[in-house]
């Protein structure tokens, strides 16, 4: 099958991934668009302001930028990538700073949507959902913006993210040969700060800093550009916010939507389409535990799913790490490990 | 010789020299648990976090000798990469061989990186399956569901009572799950050894779970494709007499929910085309926004009211009145 990731080198020292290219050019777009918008509604700026464009006091704003950077950093027992990196998280935190915890949740609800299916894989991410959780529920609550707007707005965020991912990725690995260096010397304090020290500071300097600013700055801005939009555009996103939610699913698919699981997939959509409100996520997830045992039981495990047993996404290459884990399965351990 | 290598070190603890201490293992499993991404890297991804978890092991086994601090501390910088969680069985069989090794059992560097690049890959696949694939989509479903969001039906969120401890439960599931499974993992693994583990991939249990996992999975995704994938057609057709509007008359008939449910397999099918999920977000938003122009009726006053006057409708389906008004104006 052809895959996402197949014509990656596994290798990489410097330089962008496609998805880093992609991420560059759009973001590059929106930049050379939304700078001069910003100093235009800059240049008009005291009339929005005083109409009582939302503002973000700068301590909150330096909460954001410091929640933004943990969700990175190793600092929470390394669960951070599980929890504050993702968006329905980070909405909760955004919503206690500022002021208004269920309505953070429910935004960065909204937005982790377009997000579900979100894998880190070979060093690659599509997307930063973190960003787009931080910064997207900021704005959204903020300037109080609709469901499909908080989406669609997350969206080229979420771009603008993988530029911090790649800046990260790239000069991380200076600090690999800084490891090098130490381990020839036998210092094991120098791997240590190799490892911990020298990339945590590159990384508050690629998170916390900008990102305190953009949101102390550039939410009001966005807002009153948002409020400039005609009703048609905003109709728009909000087409948009029922659409884009397809994207992090079928991601998540990928893994998962093969094999002799893929009726389950029809099941569950249909019964929700059927039951309407009756029908829960929760109810349809104990349902959905008792087909497993079921299915597992009366049809067998096998190799029914075995493309995504052995593959997975792997973080090197989604194909490469796939072809090289089945085989290493099969073979491996008498043949490659066992010398 | 691999006999040696895969017996379990605590049946034959009474020959050991230099041994772990329980503590050594918790100090290596939490250096990996907080730092296995710090320095993730395009270069050699985990490999400094590697070294980094080997220090308390190599301190023990090979304290004051420099030679053989500098040996290990390079044995363990090179590329890896695996699921941080899953991959945790690594660390434990490892810890393992190392052991053996600074006891003068005749384990080769060769034996102890081939393990290691022949693990990583297999455990990656099953760790970001269950752990990235399957469990966190699943978590985040329940959490999202408990905040009460409602897609479509309420445009605006500032409508709905947002409920936090959809975000709190999901936070303690996840953690609880991420924590634990490493543990068992680097425990495991160091108990067992490196036979074991593929022992254990080659009985087939784990595709038992991962398929069990994959039709939990599958259930609960399509749920959420129903609850927050909206697609709605505004537009209507007149052929000779008969005023068609596509969404009621066409698509309903045929099957609720049919247009989201195309979207989402049709999606599906092109990311496993190998198209970018970045290219399809930003096409899908230009394609509703396309949508959404009021080039057959008037424009909308507000977001709600777009009805028929564009080909796309946010929200819900055209109430039937205003639909008829702004088809027959094209």
């Amino acid at each position: 099958m052809r895959h996402l990731f197949t014509a990656r080198p596994r290798r990489r020292v410097i330089g962008l991934t496609t998805s880093g290219k992609i991420a560059v050019g759009v973001s590059t777009v929106i930049l050379l668009v939304g700078i001069p918008t910003i100093a235009q509604a800059y240049a008009e700026g005291p009339k929005a302001a005083e109409a009582g464009a939302p503002t973000v006091t700068f301590i909150q704003a330096l909460l954001i930028g410091l929640g933004y950077y943990l969700s990175q950093a190793p600092w929470l027992a390394g669960v951070s990538f599980y929890t504050l990196y993702r968006p329905l998280v980070a909405g909760l935190l955004v919503g206690i700073i500022l002021g208004d915890p269920g309505q953070g949740a429910l935004i960065g609800a909204a937005i982790n949507l377009v997000y579900l299916g979100f894998i880190s894989a070979g060093g690659s991410i599509p997307g930063d959902p973190a960003l787009a959780g931080w910064i997207g529920t900021t704005i959204a609550l903020a300037g109080g913006l609709s469901y499909g707007e908080a989406l669609a707005l997350a969206v080229p965020i979420g771009l603008l993210g993988t530029l911090v991912w790649n800046a990260r990725m790239t000069v991380d690995s200076a600090f690999a040969h800084a490891a090098d260096r130490a381990a020839e010397r036998a210092d094991i304090g120098g791997v240590v700060r190799a490892n911990v020290l020298y990339p945590q500071l590159w990384l508050f300097l690629i998170t916390a800093v900008p990102v305190t600013i953009a949101v102390f700055l550039g939410t009001g801005f966005i807002v009153d550009l948002l409020g400039t939009f005609p009703i048609w555009l905003l109709s728009g996103l909000a087409i948009a916010g029922g659409v884009l939610p397809a994207i992090g699913i079928a991601m998540n698919m990928r893994f998962i939507f093969r094999g002799s699981a893929v009726p389950y997939f029809f099941l569950g959509y249909l019964s929700m389409v059927i039951l309407g409100s009756s029908m829960s996520i929760m109810l349809l997830a104990v349902i959905g535990v008792a087909l497993a045992f079921l299915h597992i039981t009366f049809i067998g495990g096998g190799a029914a799913l075995a493309g995504a047993s052995t593959g997975g996404s792997g973080r090197s290459s989604l194909a490469e790490r796939r072809a090289q884990g089945a085989a290493r399965v099969a073979a491996g351990d008498t043949k490659g490990a066992d010398k | 010789m691999s006999d040696t290598i895969n017996s379990a070190p605590a049946e034959e603890s009474e020959e050991l020299e230099k041994r772990l201490t329980k503590r050594d293992l918790v100090k290596t499993y939490l250096i990996w648990q907080f730092f296995s991404h710090s320095n993730y890297n395009y270069e050699r991804l985990q490999a400094t976090a590697f070294a980094h978890s080997m220090t308390p092991a190599i301190k023990r086994l090979y304290g004051g000798d420099e030679e053989q601090t500098r040996q290990a501390l390079k044995r363990h910088l090179v590329f890896f990469n695996t699921s941080p969680d899953f991959g945790a069985v690594i660390h434990g069989v490892t810890l393992a061989m190392e052991e053996q090794k600074a006891n003068g059992k005749p384990v080769p560097d060769d034996a102890i990186n081939s393990m290691k690049t022949g693990l990583m890959g297999p455990l990656a696949g099953v760790g970001d399956t269950i752990g990235q694939g399957i469990m966190v989509p699943l978590f985040l479903a329940l959490g999202i569901s408990i905040t009460g969001l409602k897609a479509g039906a309420e445009q605006d969120l500032a409508d709905l009572n947002g409920n936090p401890l959809g975000a709190i439960l999901y936070v303690i599931l996840i953690t609880a799950f991420v924590l634990g499974v490493t543990w068992v993992a680097m425990s495991q693994g160091y108990r067992r050894g490196r036979s074991a583990v593929t022992e254990v991939f080659k009985s087939g249990l784990m595709d038992r779970v991962i398929l069990g996992a994959g039709v939990l999975g599958n259930m609960v995704l399509g749920g959420l494709a129903a609850s927050f994938v909206k697609l709605y057609v505004g537009a209507s057709i007149t052929v000779g007499e008969t005023h068609l509007r596509l969404q009621q008359d066409v698509f309903d008939h045929i099957m609720p929910g049919l247009l989201p449910l195309a979207l989402v397999l049709l999606t599906w099918w092109l990311l496993t085309r190998g198209w970018h999920p970045i290219k399809l977000l930003v096409i899908y938003v230009v394609v509703c926004i396309l949508g959404a122009i009021p080039f057959m009726g008037p424009a909308p006053q507000y977001v709600t009211d777009a009805c028929g006057s564009s080909i796309l409708q946010p929200y819900a389906p055209c109430a039937a009145p205003t639909g008829d008004d702004a088809g027959s104006g094209k």
